[in-house]
């Protein structure tokens, strides 16, 4: 009697063979998209587990918070400038206060410039032959780091909205796995018809599904 | 009369620097506060993430704490100075 269905395969004995080219290529500080990058390495990451990919959002994705920065910067010269120009002045402030309070002023400047670059460097998705990492950092306060193995992944697709993704070709990546564990989202990342391809060309050959580009 | 209004004056305005320097300070401690946070939030996703390139993630860490000391030294100013 042939045999349709058999639950015991041991879904590790099936090899692995990533489709990537192995070359590998150094990270830069601000890089939003690497295949085989060196340079990286993650919690419990195996001695002989290598990185696919590794993922960011786009860096355009930063040009709102890194355009505040500068209008914040710029206003207190144009305040102080305005001031002078219609010779207002409302109450006598010491330069020693003065000093301070634009020290501070520009030292929260500076921080919020550093917060939003932290959730922008953190925030990261890294694949492997063996699993998927999905290290979401909302705010400083807030962070999710999601694992998944490769052989869970059930179905990658891709999508692409708006002017500005199509323009700097980045998009969303959502990864659909096994029922009960939460779904993986590679958001805003550079590339995203590519990086659906090699999560795809990743899984083991008896997974269910296929990737969908939409 | 000209006297009783410039120590008016004087009143009024050292009370609003006072005033200020409460504020500040009150807002300086908070953000210790929050440069603390950072620093710790900074070692743990480097505990996760470490990328070595340009020595980004120990860069980050140096400057979450050099933002921890300009805090302090301005709430040590602020107390002295002003």
């Amino acid at each position: 009697m042939p045999e349709i269905f058999n639950s015991k395969i041991n879904k590790e004995s099936i090899p692995v063979t990533p489709t990537v080219a192995k070359q590998s290529n150094p990270i830069g500080l601000f890089s939003a998209y690497s295949d085989n990058p060196t340079g990286i390495n993650f919690a419990n990451q195996e001695p002989n587990e290598n990185i696919v990919l590794f993922l960011r959002r786009h860096f355009i994705t930063n040009v709102g918070w890194i355009f505040f920065t500068v209008i914040f910067l710029l206003l207190p010269p144009i305040l102080t400038a305005l001031v002078s120009f219609s010779g207002a002045s409302f109450f006598t402030i010491t330069p020693q206060l003065m000093l301070v309070l634009t020290i501070f002023y520009y030292l929260l400047v500076f921080n919020y410039a550093f917060v939003k670059f932290i959730t922008w460097f953190y925030h990261v998705g890294i694949v492997t032959p063996k699993r998927l990492l999905d290290l979401d950092v909302d705010n400083i306060l807030h962070y999710h780091l999601a694992e998944t193995g490769i052989e869970d992944v059930v179905d990658v697709s891709y999508s692409q909205k708006g002017f500005f993704q199509s323009f700097f070709n980045y998009g969303d990546v959502p990864i659909q796995t096994e029922a009960i564990k939460a779904n993986f989202e590679f958001e805003k990342t550079p590339h995203p018809s590519e990086v659906a391809d090699i999560t795809t060309d990743l899984r083991p050959k008896q997974s269910k599904g296929g990737a969908t580009h939409a | 009369m000209p006297d009783a209004l410039s120590i008016f004056n004087f009143i009024q305005d050292r009370g609003i620097i006072l005033l200020i320097k409460f504020l500040l300070l009150l807002l300086l401690f908070v953000y210790v506060i929050f440069t603390f946070i950072v620093i710790s939030r900074v070692r743990t996703l480097n505990r996760t993430l470490s990328l070595s390139a340009a020595h980004a993630s120990s860069l980050i860490e140096i400057i979450a704490f050099i933002f921890l000391i300009l805090s302090v030294f301005l709430f040590i100013l602020i107390l002295v100075i002003v």
